[in-house]
């Protein structure tokens, strides 16, 4: 059975209005024109592969459904687990739940436990039941299969890549010969630079593949408290953490945009009162705000727990609650800005032109303020991404950010808090969620930053200055 | 021997793979005291020329060949630490924004400072001393007070007065002047070229003068080079130059000035535009622009030729052969004035706009700023009014006001027979109608995000898709653009285009009346030309009223039928442009137009002095008397009231009272 949960909706949403806009710059040179400079950076494009390979493993996981589990009378029954797609197909790396602590690519158990054995009761370090459980002699054997495995793996993964390499190069040569393309491409030769990316994509490729092929026999980042595979829980985070990213800013733009543009636009009483909004909002402490209003949330929550079917459409819903209440706290910035630029613009001479022709508000603010506006918003949008997917994680640190069961970067490094205190120390979940969670925001910034220079009219106006404005047809 | 030498420099600048050739191949020379003059338009390389000359080129450009010398020894040649004992030392420079040019935290006494800490070898007290004496050598009233200030407490034409202050601190033996008053006010112009001319008579400096401005290189310049396309393609002293321009584009420079003499004729014109410097060059770069171009023109580039008087790169001159012969004025292109008094269109009584100024926490109002404060005037069907003034005076105001775009104060604006102020939304709409308005800047006045046929529309509500798609075409063809320019964006467009297609965008609703703020004060001479051409022929074929608001007194000249003068938000004068033009009265419209630099006089007049003062704190009595050589004690009690000189000629000064002594001259 299909479940459809808010944020999957809300993220298939934000998916299909991204590809019609998409669509409908494609045919328009001055909205096309900034992204095909994107298109032209080179750390933008490699920042943009592993986004979205990151975002695959996201939407992936945001097919959710129910397994049926047995027929009864007829009627179908479904288990109470929501899973997803993503799910299904790590099956292996969700099933093999350990007892307790086990260390990345380990055959034993971390500490040891009282084992019943021939010579009476004994304290040794027992082995897995998953991982390296098809080893006869671990200390010996473990290495060896590892590496085979890896190379065998890498050798599936390069296949992978050539296999997209090639398509790539045959949709680029268009009639011209293949060796030809081929050579411009992998020589940068090419105005996006497709040699960058595809050696991104191939890195990716050398490190998932073996990765994916390993998480089948071993815990590739070892097991948490309770036995389950950090790994998954890593890659189970990132739709966690780009929900956040995207649907807080789905909240925040609506009252970024408007309040921004109308206090800027109309002034005037509007405009002081839009003001002391946002300034009053600014002085109370985020987080003060974010803790009161979840905590309310869940009092809501526990109090009518007929409402939800299942933990998932729980904790999801706790997830929306937090992206809009994170929504509401981080648009008074874009909102500062965009009413200066209203302010701006209300003074230029083709919105006088506009009124002069007795042109309405709205469509001035639709048509002329709006579209002038869009790259700020844009690049303020793709710049909050990564603070957001931060955010997450210190509040689910303090605790009151998502909920406990739902896997999310916060609730990892919050459970590692007890575990670097152990001795010896079980570091591995700590590793893990940083070394994800690193990768999405430095490729959001570097992404982020690209898209600044491409948008901001600013950084380009050393260039335009000392060419003589002549741009004749 | 000559001071500054450049040889065949040619400076090119990068751009995303295109090389575009800034400077190609310039050399010329300038001798002690002497003034030479670049003379070109927007993009033709005469700043990329000044700036190779000091190494100062941005990041994209360098310089490929040829070489500059200082007093015979080369300045490409010089290491970078030495090349910063040339600049400021030996050669100075002085930028055409003075806004943009001093830093806005700094005194400007250290500003000037600064210069001499680097190049003058004086102990702080010495420094003070010429600091104070620098600022009163360009006429800054009291020096020891004002270097203590911020650049923001000095007006336009005192921070161009610091900079050249600052440019001369080390006592250069060249200063470069690149547009030094292109972005002032023609009285502040006049006092500043003044300046500059004793300075130089004092000092013994050489000037190189950079400029577009042909009345500002006949005041100022010894020697003239005309800049084309990166290119120099005529020198010629001064006199030689203004007597006979030899160049056929030197010619089209004069033929498409606007002025008195050439009223109820068209402009000459200079067809197409200034090639971009990115394209490769074969024959002359003015060949596909000029009226005289023959097949060599096109195929080879010509070299020099003596004219008798001047150089010049034209292949006319070759072998001593007389150059162009002047053509005939295409008669059937002129544009006839009829002169029929009219009804009125457009009356405007007492009409006040006043901001307030607000203070304090509590944005309590705490003064007033009148920007326009009891004007009246009247325009007759068909006719242009010419309102004139320095900026700051409170004409854009005007005329936005008049528009209804700001609401006014106090006062009525009568168009057509009804009352437009105080009207609602709806209302104000339709009595709008006939009202529209052309911007100063054809950059800003075009939505970037627009195509040419979206911004049109606005203009027709009303009209169903089918009428549209007829009318947009026929409006810019009426423009002269081709009718599938609405398909494309405004950045497709130069200046020049853009600012047809506001008018365009104008006459979208049929107007009456057309208020133009300075429609051509953006664009360069010959592209001006077609503009008033332009405009002139739409008045002449739909019978469109102007009020054209410039401070250009040639473009007033050529097309007004009357003139406003206005003066800290009044209108001092008023009249027949004829008459005004011929014989002004008030002394504030004399020193407007004695300002103008002039082709045909050298000397320079008598002129106003100081700057404008502060609107919301204009002086007592008439707000002209502080600047007035002919203030009289009654000047600083009241403001003068209207009096009649003619028939329409009117004056609000006390020399032509009934109480007064004065007689008026």
């Amino acid at each position: 059975m299909v479940v459809i949960l808010w944020t999957d909706g809300l993220v298939f949403l934000l998916l299909g209005l991204i590809l019609v806009f998409a669509a409908f710059a494609s045919r328009r040179p001055h909205l096309s024109l900034p992204w095909r400079r994107v298109g032209q950076s080179r750390s933008g494009m490699i920042s943009a592969v592993i986004l979205i390979c990151l975002i695959s493993v996201g939407l992936l996981d945001s097919f959710h459904f129910r397994p049926q589990i047995a027929i009864d009378k007829g009627k179908l029954v479904y288990s109470v687990e929501v899973l997803s797609a993503f799910d299904a197909l790590v099956k292996t790396m969700r099933d093999h739940t350990e007892r307790t602590y086990s260390s990345p690519f380990s055959a034993y158990a971390f500490s040891k436990e009282t084992v019943a054995g021939a010579g009476g009761q004994s304290r040794v370090y027992p082995r897995l039941r998953y991982g390296g459980a098809d080893l006869v002699d671990p200390d010996k054997e473990r290495i060896p299969d590892i590496l085979r495995r890896s190379f065998v793996a890498a050798l599936e993964g390069i296949g992978a890549w050539a296999l997209l390499a090639g398509i790539l190069v045959i949709s680029l040569s268009r009639g011209k010969g293949f060796i030809g393309t081929a050579s411009t491409v992998l020589g940068g030769k090419t105005e996006i630079p497709w040699n960058a990316m595809l050696g991104t994509l191939l890195a990716i490729f050398l490190v998932a593949f073996p990765a994916f092929a390993l998480s089948s026999h071993y815990h590739v980042f070892g097991t948490d408290k309770v036995g389950q595979d950090v790994f998954y829980l890593a890659l189970k985070s990132i739709r966690t953490g780009l929900v956040i990213g995207t649907l807080t800013t789905l909240v925040m733009l609506p009252f970024a945009i408007f309040l921004g543009i109308m206090a800027g636009y109309l002034g005037g009483w509007l405009d002081d009162v839009i003001q002391y909004l946002y300034t009053m909002l600014n002085s109370i402490p985020a987080v003060l705000l974010i803790a009161a209003s979840v905590l309310m949330m869940q009092v809501y929550i526990d109090a009518h727990p007929a409402l939800f079917e299942t933990m998932a459409e729980r904790a999801d819903l706790r997830l929306i609650f937090l992206c809009m209440i994170l929504g509401m706290t981080s648009w008074t910035g874009l909102c500062r800005l965009l009413r200066g630029e209203a302010l701006k613009l209300r003074e230029m001479e083709y919105i006088l032109a506009a009124q002069a022709f007795g042109v309405s508000r709205l469509r001035i603010v639709t048509r002329h303020i709006l579209p002038n506006v869009m790259h700020i918003v844009l690049i303020s949008v793709v710049m909050e991404f990564s603070s957001l997917v931060l955010a997450e994680a210190v509040l689910s640190y303090v605790g009151v950010g998502v909920d406990p069961s739902m896997i999310s970067f916060g609730t990892m490094i919050n459970s590692a808090r007890l575990e670097m205190a152990r001795e010896p120390m079980v570091w591995w979940p700590l590793a893990a969620a940083f070394v994800f969670m690193f990768a999405m925001v430095l490729s959001a910034n570097l992404f982020a930053d690209a898209v600044r220079d491409a948008f901001d009219p600013r950084t380009r106006v050393a260039s335009r200055r000392i060419l003589p404005e002549r741009d004749e047809a | 021997m000559n001071l500054l030498e450049l040889e065949n420099l040619r400076t090119f600048l990068e751009n995303n793979g295109n090389t575009v050739r800034a400077v190609d191949g310039v050399s010329f020379s300038i001798g002690k005291g002497e003034t030479f003059a670049l003379l070109g338009e927007s993009g033709c390389g005469k700043s990329m020329t000044s700036l190779s000359i000091l190494r100062l080129l941005p990041d994209a450009g360098r310089i490929a060949d040829g070489d500059v010398f200082f007093q015979g020894s080369s300045l490409l040649s010089l290491p970078e630490k030495g090349m910063r004992d040339i600049r400021g030392k030996k050669i100075g420079i002085i930028f055409q924004e003075p806004g943009l040019s001093l830093n806005p935290v700094l005194k400007v006494g250290d500003q000037i400072g600064e210069v001499l800490v680097r190049h003058a070898h004086l102990d702080r007290a010495a420094r003070k001393r010429r600091i104070v004496e620098l600022l009163d050598q360009v006429g800054i009233p009291d020096p020891e007070l004002r270097a203590g200030d911020y650049p923001f407490q000095f007006s336009g034409g005192m921070k161009q007065r610091v900079l050249i202050a600052m440019a001369l601190a080390a006592e250069p033996d060249v200063l470069i002047a690149d547009e030094p008053t292109t972005a002032l006010d023609v009285t502040i112009q006049a006092q500043i070229l003044d300046l500059l001319r004793s300075l130089q008579k004092k000092l013994g400096m050489a000037i190189l003068l950079i400029t577009h401005d042909l009345g500002v290189v006949s005041e100022m310049a010894n020697r003239v080079a005309v800049m084309y396309a990166g290119e120099i393609v005529e020198t010629a002293s001064r006199d030689a130059f203004f007597a006979r321009p030899a160049h056929p584009y030197s010619r089209k420079l004069f033929a498409s000035l606007p002025g008195r003499e050439k009223r109820g004729e068209a402009l000459d014109m200079i067809r197409g535009v200034v090639p971009s410097l990115s394209r490769k060059f074969s024959g002359c770069r003015f060949a596909e622009r000029c009226d005289h171009a023959f097949d060599l023109c096109r195929d080879v580039s010509p070299i020099w030729h003596d004219s008798g008087g001047s150089l010049v790169r034209c292949h006319l001159y070759a072998d001593g052969k007389p150059g162009p012969t002047e053509e005939k004025k295409d008669v059937a292109q002129a544009v006839s004035r009829p002169d029929v008094p009219g009804e009125i269109l457009l009356s405007v009584r007492d009409l006040s706009v006043h901001f307030p100024i607000h203070k304090g926490l509590f944005k309590r109002v705490a003064g007033r700023v009148a920007a326009v404060d009891g004007v009246s005037f009247s325009i007759e069907k068909g006719k242009t009014l010419a309102l004139v003034g320095e900026s700051g005076c409170g004409k854009t105001t005007l005329g936005k006001a008049i528009l209804q775009l700001l609401a006014p104060t106090s006062g009525s604006v009568n168009y057509d027979g009804k009352e437009i102020t105080g009207l609602d939304r709806q209302s104000l709409k339709r009595a709008r109608q006939g009202l529209q308005i052309i911007f100063q800047d054809p950059y800003a006045s075009l939505n970037p995000r627009m195509r040419i046929r979206e911004i049109m529309e606005e203009g027709m509500p009303g009209m169903g898709s089918e009428e549209r798609n007829a009318r947009i075409p026929s409006l810019l063809e009426e423009v002269g653009l081709s009718e599938d320019a609405q398909y494309r964006y405004p950045h497709e467009f130069s200046g020049g285009q853009r600012q047809r297609i506001a008018i365009a965008r104008a006459l979208a609703v049929n107007p009456r009346l057309i208020v133009c703020d300075e429609p051509t004060s953006a664009l360069d001479v010959s592209v001006q030309a077609q503009i008033l051409n332009l405009l002139k022929r739409l008045q002449a074929d739909h019978g469109l009223s102007f009020l054209f608001i410039t401070h250009n007194i040639s473009v007033v000249e050529y097309l007004a039928h009357e003139v406003a003068v206005m003066y800290l938000g009044r209108i001092v004068e008023k009249g027949k442009a004829e008459d005004i033009l011929a014989a002004p009265a008030h002394p504030y419209t004399q020193a407007l137009l004695a300002a103008v630099p002039s082709i045909a006089r050298r000397t320079p007049q008598a002129m106003a002095r100081f700057d404008l003062p502060s609107p919301a704190d204009p002086p007592a009595g008439c707000h002209y008397h502080l600047r007035c050589p002919n203030s009289m004690p009654q000047c600083e009690i009241r403001y003068p009231e209207s009096i009649r000189l003619g028939e329409s000629h009117q004056v609000r000064c006390h020399l032509y009272g009934k109480d007064s002594a004065g007689s008026g001259d």
